[in-house]
C-alpha cells in the first residue's frame, strides 16, 4: 500500500494542529491537545517494541523519565534543556540495551517481567539518590524562550508536541516499509520460521527497543519543560507505564494510527469521566475507566484501529491480505 | 460569647447551612471568583470531597450574616467591595501534578479567578502554584506540608499551614518544655521513616533540627513503606540504643515496627510519630495496651474549643454538610484558608491580584481567632506562615489526648512511656 494517504493525513493533522496551536487562546483545550500528542508519541514508542515486535513492555515510563529527569537536571543546573535531548535519549537507549539484551530473545512473558522489574529498580534507585531529588523530585525554575524550551503561551508547546508526534509517526511509517519492520513482524508472527531464514531476533529487536526508548525520552524532556515538575510518581511509576500500554492496546496494537486514537480516547475519557463523576468523592471515575478498558479488551481485542481495519477487509472480502501486513491479526 | 448566644448562633448557622443560596440578590456587585484546585477524583478523592465541603462552608459563612470569632465571616460578603460575595470555583487535580497545572490554568484563564487556593497533595501544589506565579495571581496553600514549597522564592505563594520542618521543630520544642517541667534526660534520637515523599521530608527535618539542637541522632533509618519485614531495621535501632524514636510510617509498617520493637525488647522513653499510620484507628485497635504512651503530632483537635468557642459550632455545620463526619486537621485548615483570602480581599479594597497579594503580605490574624492551635497567621518573606504550630497528642486510655502545647493540653504527659506488656 502506498504511504501517500498516511502522509496526507499526517500533513492535515500537522497543519490543523499548528493553526489551532497559534490561533486559539483557550488554555484548557490547548492543554488537552498537548497531552494528547504527548501520549500519542509515548503510545507509538511503546507500539514499536510491543506492537510491531510483539514484546509487551510494562516499563516504558522509565524512558520517559530519563528525558524528564535529564531536562530537570539540566535546567536546574542552568544549562539549556536542549542538552537533555541527547543526554536523556542516550541514557534511555542505554537502559533499553541493558534491559533488552538478556530478555528480548526469550520466549513468553520474560521480557514483560523484566521491564516491570527494571522499572521498579529505576524508581527505587531514583528515590534513594540525593542528586536525583529522592522522593521529592525537582521543580524546574521558570524561564522563557525557545532556548529554555519554556513559553508563557501554550501554542509553542502544542507545536513542539505535534512536531515530535509527526517525527515519530514518519519514523513509524518508514519502519512499516523497512527491512526492520518486516523482520519484526515476521519474528512476531513466527519467530522459529523467521530465525530459520536467518533473522537475528536479538539484534533487530534491540534496534527497535533502543530507538523507541529515545522517542519516549524526547517526550519526557518536553513534559518536564511543560509541567515544570518531575518526581517519581509522575514520571517513573508503573502506573504511567500501564497508561502508555493501555493507549497502545485500546487504539490498536501494531497499527500506525492506533496510538493517536488510543491517546484521544484516553485523554478525552479521563477528562470527561472526571468532569461528570468527579467530586462525588468515591472514586467512581477510576472504576468506570477500568470497566471501559475491560470492555474494549474483551470485545475489541485488536483495538479501535485494528477493528476498523478488520471491518474494511471484511467488506472487501479480501482474504488475500497476508497477516504480516495486518499485525493486529497476530497480536 | 455566653451559652445562649452560642446556641442562637448555632441555630442560625444550621438554618443558614441548610439554605445557603437563599441570600442571593439581583442588584449586587459581581461575585469575586476564587479558584480552588483539589483532588476531586483519583485516589485522594475522599479527602478532596471533605476539603471542598470545608472551603464551601467557609465561603458561605463569609457571604452570610452570622458572626463567629473568626476573621471575615458574617459581613454579607466583602464589606470594602460593596459586600460582593465570594464564589468558589473548583477544578480537579486528580491528585496528579500535570492535571493540577491544567486545573490552575483553567481557573485563571476561563473562570478569571482573582486568587487560587489549594491543592493538598504537595506535588500538585508545586505545579499549580507555578502557574499562578506565571500569571501573577496569589496562591494560598492551606494544606501541603512539604518544606520545599516555600523554599522556591515564589512571589505569589502563601502557605498558612506549618510545614514538616515546623512539625519536627515542635517535637524538639516539646522536649525542651519537658526538660523544664520534668527531669527528663533525652540525648540520643533515632529517626525512622518510610522512604517516600512524606517520610523523607519529615525524617530529613527531624534529623537536621535534632543535630542543630544538640541531640545525638544515633540512627537514621529509611525503609520502603511496602516492606514486609523490618528485623534489620529494628536491630539497628536496638544497637543505637536511642532515648527516643521519631517515626514517619504508614499503618502496616508502623505495626511491623511495633512488633519488631517488642520482639527484640527495645525500650525507649518515648515514641514520636508524624501522625499517618499511628493515628489510623486500626493502630490502637491492634496494639491495645502497647499503644499507650505513644505520641504523635497533629494539626488540629476538636479540643481546641478551649481557645476558640467557634470550633464546636463550625464542627456542627461541617457535619451537617458532610455526612456527619467531624471537622479534622485537613478540613479545618482548608476552611481557615478561605477566611484568610477573604480577610485579605477586604483589606485590599480591590480585586486586583497585585492588591490582594499586598494585603496577604500584611496579614496578621491572632491564632485565637482561628480554629487551629497556631500563634498567629502572618507570612514571612518566603510566604510561610511563621505563626503556625502543631499540637502533640498522646495515647492515654486507648485514645489520643492533647498533651502539648501546655496551654491547650487536656491531660498531663505520661513520661516515660510504659514498658511493653505483650
Amino acid at each position: 500500500m502506498s504511504p501517500r494517504p498516511h502522509l496526507i493525513a499526517l500533513a492535515a493533522i500537522v497543519v490543523l494542529g499548528l493553526l489551532y496551536a497559534f490561533g486559539s487562546k483557550d488554555a484548557v483545550t490547548l492543554d488537552l491537545v498537548f497531552t494528547l500528542f504527548l501520549y500519542a508519541t509515548l503510545g507509538q514508542s511503546w507500539n514499536w517494541i510491543s506492537g510491531y515486535a510483539g514484546n509487551i513492555s510494562f516499563g516504558h515510563a522509565i524512558f520517559f523519565g530519563c528525558g524528564a529527569y535529564a531536562a530537570a537536571l539540566c535546567t536546574n543546573a542552568g544549562l539549556s534543556p536542549w542538552l537533555a535531548v541527547p543526554a536523556g535519549a542516550l541514557v534511555a537507549a542505554a537502559l533499553a540495551l541493558v534491559t533488552g539484551f538478556p530478555t528480548l530473545a526469550l520466549r513468553g512473558h520474560y521480557f514483560s517481567i523484566a521491564t516491570i522489574a527494571v522499572g521498579a529498580l529505576v524508581d527505587t534507585y531514583v528515590r534513594t539518590q540525593g542528586w536525583l531529588g529522592m522522593a521529592n523530585g525537582f521543580e524546574l525554575p521558570i524561564k522563557n524562550g525557545l532556548g529554555w524550551l519554556q513559553f508563557s503561551d501554550k501554542g509553542p508547546y502544542v507545536a513542539l508536541a505535534l512536531g515530535l508526534f509527526a517525527l515519530v509517526q514518519l519514523a513509524t511509517l518508514a519502519l512499516e516499509r523497512s527491512r526492520l519492520g518486516y523482520y519484526l513482524r515476521a519474528l512476531r508472527a513466527n519467530h522459529a520460521a523467521a530465525a530459520s531464514v536467518g533473522i537475528d531476533e536479538r539484534r533487530w529487536k534491540l534496534i527497535a527497543f533502543t530507538s523507541c526508548a529515545t522517542f519516549a525520552a524526547l517526550a519526557g524532556v518536553l513534559y518536564a519543560q511543560y509541567t515544570l515538575f518531575v518526581d517519581p510518581p509522575s514520571t517513573l511509576a508503573l502506573s504511567i507505564s500501564i497508561d502508555i500500554a493501555l493507549i497502545g492496546v485500546v487504539g490498536g496494537i501494531g497499527t500506525l494510527w492506533g496510538p493517536l486514537v488510543g491517546a484521544s480516547v484516553y485523554v478525552l475519557l479521563a477528562k470527561e469521566v472526571a468532569l461528570r463523576l468527579g467530586g462525588s468523592g468515591k472514586g467512581y471515575d477510576l472504576v468506570i475507566y477500568g470497566a471501559i478498558i475491560c470492555l474494549i479488551a474483551a470485545w475489541r481485542p485488536h483495538g479501535i484501529v485494528g477493528s476498523i481495519i478488520d471491518a474494511l477487509r471484511r467488506r472487501r472480502g479480501a482474504a488475500d491480505v497476508v497477516s504480516v501486513q495486518n499485525p493486529a491479526e497476530a497480536a | 460569647m455566653s451559652k445562649p448566644s452560642i446556641r442562637l448562633a448555632l441555630a442560625l448557622g444550621v438554618a443558614f447551612a441548610v439554605a445557603p443560596s437563599a441570600t442571593t440578590r439581583a442588584a449586587d456587585p459581581a461575585d469575586i471568583v476564587i479558584g480552588s484546585v483539589l483532588p476531586l477524583t483519583g485516589p485522594s478523592a475522599q479527602t478532596g470531597a471533605g476539603l471542598k465541603a470545608a472551603q464551601q462552608l467557609a465561603a458561605d459563612l463569609v457571604n452570610g450574616h452570622v458572626s463567629y470569632p473568626l476573621p471575615a465571616v458574617g459581613h454579607d460578603g466583602i464589606p470594602s467591595l460593596g459586600h460582593a460575595h465570594i464564589k468558589l470555583v473548583f477544578a480537579d487535580s486528580q491528585g496528579k501534578p500535570d492535571q493540577a497545572r491544567a486545573a490552575a490554568e483553567e481557573l485563571i484563564t476561563q473562570d478569571h479567578a482573582v486568587a487560587l487556593i489549594g491543592a493538598y497533595i504537595s506535588s500538585t501544589t508545586a505545579t499549580a502554584s507555578q502557574v499562578a506565579e506565571r500569571y501573577g495571581i496569589p496562591f494560598l496553600n492551606p494544606d501541603s506540608s512539604a518544606p520545599s514549597l516555600t523554599a522556591r522564592g515564589l512571589k505569589w505563594f502563601f502557605r498558612t499551614t506549618p510545614n514538616d520542618a515546623m512539625f519536627a521543630q515542635n517535637f524538639y520544642d516539646f522536649l525542651a518544655d519537658l526538660k523544664k517541667t520534668k527531669k527528663v534526660a533525652v540525648h540520643k534520637v533515632a529517626v525512622v521513616n518510610e522512604d517516600g515523599l512524606f517520610g523523607t521530608g519529615s525524617g530529613d527535618a527531624e534529623e537536621s533540627i535534632g543535630k542543630s539542637s544538640g541531640y545525638d541522632v544515633a540512627a537514621r533509618i529509611a525503609y520502603p513503606a511496602t516492606t514486609t519485614e523490618v528485623n534489620a531495621e529494628v536491630e539497628k535501632i536496638k544497637s543505637a540504643a536511642p532515648d527516643i524514636l521519631m517515626m514517619s510510617s504508614y499503618l502496616p509498617d508502623a505495626l511491623l515496627f511495633m512488633r519488631g520493637l517488642k520482639d527484640q525488647g527495645v525500650a525507649v522513653q518515648g515514641i514520636f510519630a508524624q501522625d499517618a499510620g499511628f493515628i489510623d484507628p486500626g493502630f490502637i485497635k491492634t496494639e491495645g495496651d502497647d499503644a499507650e504512651g505513644i505520641m504523635t503530632r497533629e494539626v488540629f483537635s476538636l479540643e481546641i474549643k478551649q481557645r476558640n468557642q467557634s470550633v464546636p459550632l463550625i464542627d456542627q455545620l461541617f457535619r451537617a454538610r458532610f455526612g456527619g463526619k467531624p471537622l479534622d486537621g485537613n478540613t479545618a485548615r482548608d476552611f481557615t484558608g478561605v477566611l484568610v483570602l477573604a480577610d485579605a480581599l477586604d483589606r485590599a479594597h480591590s480585586t486586583d491580584p497585585a492588591a490582594i497579594r499586598d494585603a496577604l503580605v500584611k496579614t496578621n490574624i491572632p491564632g485565637s481567632r482561628t480554629l487551629l492551635p497556631w500563634k498567629s497567621i502572618h507570612f514571612d518573606a518566603t510566604g510561610q506562615n511563621d505563626g503556625g504550630a502543631g499540637i502533640i497528642e498522646q495515647i492515654q486510655g486507648g485514645k489520643y489526648v492533647t498533651v502539648w502545647p501546655f496551654d491547650v493540653a487536656v491531660k498531663p504527659v505520661v513520661w516515660p512511656m510504659p514498658p511493653w506488656k505483650h
